[in-house]
């Protein structure tokens, strides 16, 4: 308890002491954790869509109905016969119809809506190379119980360059930010160590040991980072909430990040907060503390 | 309790502090370290520390071996040490009693233990009545007796002085070498730098003497010069 309140101490007397560094440190991080939150958003949001509009393969197979498991058999075996073919998946009306209702499980009105019947069977196949498409189409043309070849390859290609421009330049000045926050909480922690040198003088000088002297920076420059990392996470909830929710009313087909999406990333944050004001506290101090 | 084995200091920068030094303190004794400024005394008290690293030769404080320390067991080797300074240096926002309590709360102890063992060491350096003050109210030699009561409130088993009576006029002096001798009594080895030839001369005890880094002279009941 004593050391408890002893760490508590130091901490608070810390923060007040290098108030404005403090603030600097705090929203810096704030900064880089919300792009870097936004970044990770945004990345769920893309794959969310893909798996909307292709599920993720290459080249959709669409099957007339009724079925016949008989062509099922034969056309897996030609595709899968394709040097090219990676694998083949059959994916039944009722299968399409789970993977339609999953995806839009935020939005029941248009799962309720959805005549199962209407959605097809399909063979979905990903490809070694799918610049090799043509090949997938040759063998297939002409075959019984096709209704509709799509190639998917070309939109998706499109599709993650759009994003991947977007995210990583997301990503990038998410980093640029936390390098800037781990600089001025390094800072703080070493004004700090700067403003105690007599306190920790004698403590060395008592026989107190390094991490008793150092826990209370560290503590303080994880503070700094934790509150950072807080209204990062409140303020992605936010813009979740001010933008997500009414595109999730407007715009019907697509499926939207939800809440537990948010969730999910929240370990990620902490974990990079935490990193982040480690490394900055232990540079901080490292000329500071030899015995 | 303190054997040097011919010591030697070389600084990086090629100042030979001290050379070939060899001295046994028992326990329980009062040695004074005398010489002129330079002569090694500061050196001699950096090194039983392990402040310093003796260049060459062995350094044994309370049966461990200095050399083979490792830096994460320097801090337990020091709560065995008490250290008094020529300036003091008391915190000036703390009060007497948390300026001695600091000592305790660093390494540790719980408050019952630390509120006992301040109370009892102001009492014995006869501040008892001044622990709600702040040192700059205090006067030079009652600042040093509170100095002496944070090197003491731990019970270490040497206490080493570095010119603890430096700042302060020479009766002044006097009563903090009753103190010193005080905590002596007690079973505290003390070890003393010290150039003020008066005090070595009253209290006739064990002088070391060392010029140029070297022991000229190693006496017991000895006087300054």
């Amino acid at each position: 308890m004593a050391r408890f309140e002893y760490l508590f101490k130091e901490t608070t007397s810390g923060l007040r002491r290098n108030g404005l560094v403090a603030f600097a440190a705090i929203s810096t991080t704030f900064i880089a954790l919300l792009l870097f939150g936004l970044s990770l958003l945004i990345s769920r949001q893309v794959s969310l869509m893909i798996e909307a509009t292709t599920g993720n393969v290459e080249v959709a197979v669409y099957l007339t109905d009724p079925v016949n498991p008989d062509t099922v058999r034969s056309l897996t075996g030609t595709l899968s016969e394709l040097p090219v073919v990676e694998n083949v998946d059959f994916e039944s009306k009722q299968e399409a119809c789970d993977r339609f209702k999953e995806l839009f499980a935020n939005q029941p009105a248009l799962v309720n809506n959805v005549n199962c019947d209407a959605l097809p069977a399909s063979l979905r196949v990903k490809l070694d190379d799918p610049e090799q498409y043509a090949q997938v189409e040759a063998v297939l043309q002409g075959q019984p119980g096709i209704d509709r070849i799509v190639d998917q390859s070309a939109f998706l290609d499109r599709l993650f360059a759009v994003t991947r421009v977007f995210r990583v330049g997301v990503l990038l000045i998410s980093f640029v930010m936390l390098v800037s926050a781990a600089i001025l909480i390094a800072n703080t922690v070493r004004m700090g160590l700067f403003a105690r040198r007599k306190e920790i003088g004698i403590m060395k000088l008592v026989g107190a040991t390094n991490w008793r002297i150092r826990i209370p920076f560290l503590v303080e420059g994880l503070f700094e980072s934790l509150i950072g990392a807080a209204a990062a996470i409140l303020v992605l909830f936010g813009l979740k909430v001010a933008f997500i929710n009414p595109l999730n009313e407007s715009v019907q087909f697509v499926p939207w990040i939800v809440n537990s999406d948010v969730i999910a990333i929240i370990p990620w944050l902490l974990l990079a907060a935490v990193v982040v004001s480690l490394l900055a506290s232990l540079v901080g101090m490292r000329r500071f503390l030899d015995v | 309790m303190i054997s040097l084995q011919h010591v030697t200091k070389v600084y990086r920068n090629g100042t030979t502090a001290l050379e070939d030094v060899t001295v046994e303190v028992e326990k329980g004794e009062f040695v004074f370290i005398v010489g002129p400024s330079g002569s090694g005394k500061s050196t001699a008290i950096r090194l039983l520390l392990k402040e310093e690293e003796a260049t060459k030769g062995d350094i044994y404080v309370a049966g461990k071996n200095l050399a083979k320390l490792t830096s994460w067991k320097v801090p337990h080797l020091r709560r065995n040490i008490g250290t008094v300074v020529q300036d003091f240096k008391l915190l000036q926002d703390k009060t007497v009693f948390e300026n001695v309590a600091f000592a305790l709360e660093v390494i540790g102890k719980p408050k019952h233990v630390i509120d006992q063992r301040v109370a009892e060491i102001l009492e014995l350096v006869g501040l008892g009545d001044k622990i709600n003050n702040f040192p700059d109210e205090l006067s030079g030699g009652e600042q040093q007796r509170v100095s002496i009561a944070r090197a003491c409130v731990n019970r270490p088993l040497v206490l080493l002085a570095d010119e603890p009576t430096g700042n302060l006029d020479p009766s002044t002096s006097v009563d903090i070498m009753r103190l010193l001798d005080k905590v002596n009594r007690i079973g505290t080895t003390v070890v003393m730098a010290t150039h003020d030839q008066a005090i070595v001369d009253a209290m006739r005890r064990r002088v070391v003497e060392l010029d140029k880094g070297k022991v000229v002279r190693d006496q017991a009941r000895g006087v300054y010069a």
